[in-house]
């Protein structure tokens, strides 16, 4: 009964997490599929925003859920000017180039925090969030429940807004065909601004769901870029709402290995599940990736 | 009364691909409510013609390589979407519609122009009245279409954008007879209702006939011009295009 309740448990971790993952990963894979920029310094966003938060509660006493909107727009402003005055230089041109470029801004992105923030570990202290939900045997922490739902919510909206709006189709219209939305109407250096914006902003609200439960460093964005790569490649390249799926599967694997293995496999378990869906489901989880 | 300025002009226009020319001192008018074609072999240019008007393809820049107006107004060097939202739309070779974007997206996203917008609801109706297929298409993806309900599809989106000029490339390409018959009915339908028509077709036999004048282009330089229905009888179209 016990390993049941363990297994149980461990699963619910795996799916908290999970949730989180994919917020973490959606704007990477968004930006990856219509521009096909690979953002090196996609952790970095996520590292940002949760300074954000950090900043907002610790200095103006702003509710950690308030600042939320406040971290979707100070880096989609970021995204999207990086993206209309830097980034666009790189398109068209090799993923070689782009890679370089941006992982040159997560340097000076990081070396900017460390300077501003040092590289102390910080962790919020909000007293509401500190009880946890109790259900039967199980244990569900509510800052961690509140991340993972918010995240998710915030993957389902963007793939609303993708499938239903006309900014959405003005998007897709641009990564499936550039030159043919051109001769509609869509100025492309401003359709790639906005989704980079976009990307960005999900991002930093991801931060902010981390800075909910996880301490806050300069240096935490690194982790999010590898974890985010292997999210997106689980849940398929190009398929935005696979996400979904790959932060599900890496969070769980994750949330197994601690429990049962070792606490200090993480990082491998995510190279080991790329490996193993690039060998055997190239197309991810649920084969709904585009492969190019 | 001086004569009102063509829709379209291409005054001399030297274009093409980097150090390759491809177009020659092009001179072409298009006027106000008229379908013009644009004969000519493969290769002679006559994509290239359409490119420069979009602005894919540049005019040449020293020495100058003429001029493209719209309306009067220079729209030579303009980027595509500037070029489009004057007014212009295009249906392309092969009708490149959204793969991935159902048959009803497609259409709305032709109606991106400002002007286009109010008019969505009334435009959607009057293309499905046009091409009913469409409206039994509307949630399908368009990859799923067949050749002829695509380029149903791109004049669909093309007319959404309430354009003043209509561009087309090739709209029959890879059609059946019977296909090609009901596109080329449905272009002369839509000129009826007013629209001005630039259109390229090979199968000259469908396209001269409703054609107010055409052009033939060769090696990138036009060699005739002349009503479309008497071009069809000279002895040059009938050997070349004929084959009679």
């Amino acid at each position: 009964m016990t390993f049941l309740a363990d297994l149980v448990q461990t699963l619910i971790n795996g799916i908290l997490q999970g949730g989180v993952y994919a917020a973490a990963a959606v704007g990477l894979s968004l930006i990856f599929g219509v521009s096909g920029i690979l953002n090196a310094a996609h952790g970095e966003l996520v590292m940002l925003g949760a300074f954000a938060t950090y900043w907002l509660f610790t200095l103006y006493h702003v509710d950690p859920l308030l600042t939320l909107p406040v971290s979707f727009a100070l880096l989609f402003a970021l995204g999207f000017t990086l993206q209309y005055f830097v980034l666009h230089r790189t398109l068209g041109r090799p993923l070689l180039l782009s890679l370089l470029v941006t992982f040159g801004i997560s340097m000076i992105l990081v070396n900017a925090a460390l300077r501003l923030w040092s590289a102390d570990y910080r962790m919020l202290r909000i007293p509401y969030f500190e009880h946890s939900l109790l259900v039967g045997p199980f244990i569900l922490p509510l800052s961690r429940v509140v991340a993972c739902a918010v995240g998710i919510g915030m993957v389902a909206g963007l793939s609303w807004l993708l499938a239903s709006t006309r900014l959405g189709r003005m998007i897709r219209a641009t990564a499936q065909d550039l030159e043919m939305a051109r001769l509609v109407g869509v100025n492309p250096r401003s359709i790639y601004a906005v989704t980079f914006g976009l990307g960005a902003g999900v991002s930093g609200v991801a931060g902010s769901l981390v800075a909910l439960y996880a301490p806050v460093e300069p240096n935490m964005g690194l982790t999010f870029t590898l974890f985010a790569f292997a999210v997106v490649v689980l849940g398929g390249l190009g398929y935005t709402a696979g996400v979904v799926w790959g932060g599900l599967t890496l969070g769980i694997a994750q949330a197994l290995t601690e429990t049962y293995l070792e606490a200090g496999l993480s990082l491998l378990v995510a190279f080991f599940l790329l490996y193993l869906i690039l060998r055997f489901m190239p197309a991810g989880i649920m084969g709904k990736g585009r492969l190019e | 009364m001086p004569e009102p300025a063509p829709l379209l002009a291409l005054e001399a226009v030297d274009a093409g691909y980097g150090a390759l020319q491809v177009l020659w001192g092009v001179r072409l008018l298009v006027r106000h409510g008229e379908i013009v074609s644009l004969i000519g072999p493969n290769g002679a240019g006559k994509t290239t013609v359409i490119k420069a008007i979009l602005g894919l393809v540049p005019l040449r820049r020293r020495p100058a390589g003429g001029a493209i107006r719209f309306k009067g107004e220079r729209i030579d060097g303009l980027a595509p979407e500037q070029v489009v939202r004057r007014g212009i739309a295009v249906v392309p070779e092969g009708a490149r519609v959204f793969p991935e974007m159902t048959v009803l997206d497609n259409l709305r996203m032709g109606a991106l122009a400002p002007r286009a917008r109010g008019r969505e609801p009334q435009s959607l109706d009057d293309v499905f009245t046009l091409f009913p297929r469409l409206a039994e298409r509307r949630p399908q993806l368009a990859r799923t279409l067949s050749g002829g309900e695509r380029q149903m599809l791109a004049i669909g989106r093309a007319l959404m954008s309430c354009p003043e000029l209509l561009l087309l490339d090739e709209p029959s390409l890879g059609l059946q007879p019977s296909l090609v018959r009901s596109i080329i009915e449905a272009i002369s339908r839509i000129n009826e209702r007013g629209l001005t028509v630039l259109l390229i077709e090979q199968n000259v036999h469908f396209s001269l006939p409703i054609s107010r004048r055409a052009y033939v282009l060769e090696q990138g330089r036009v060699v005739l011009e002349d009503a479309g229905p008497a071009l069809l009888e000279s002895p040059h179209v009938r050997l070349s295009y004929l084959g009679v």
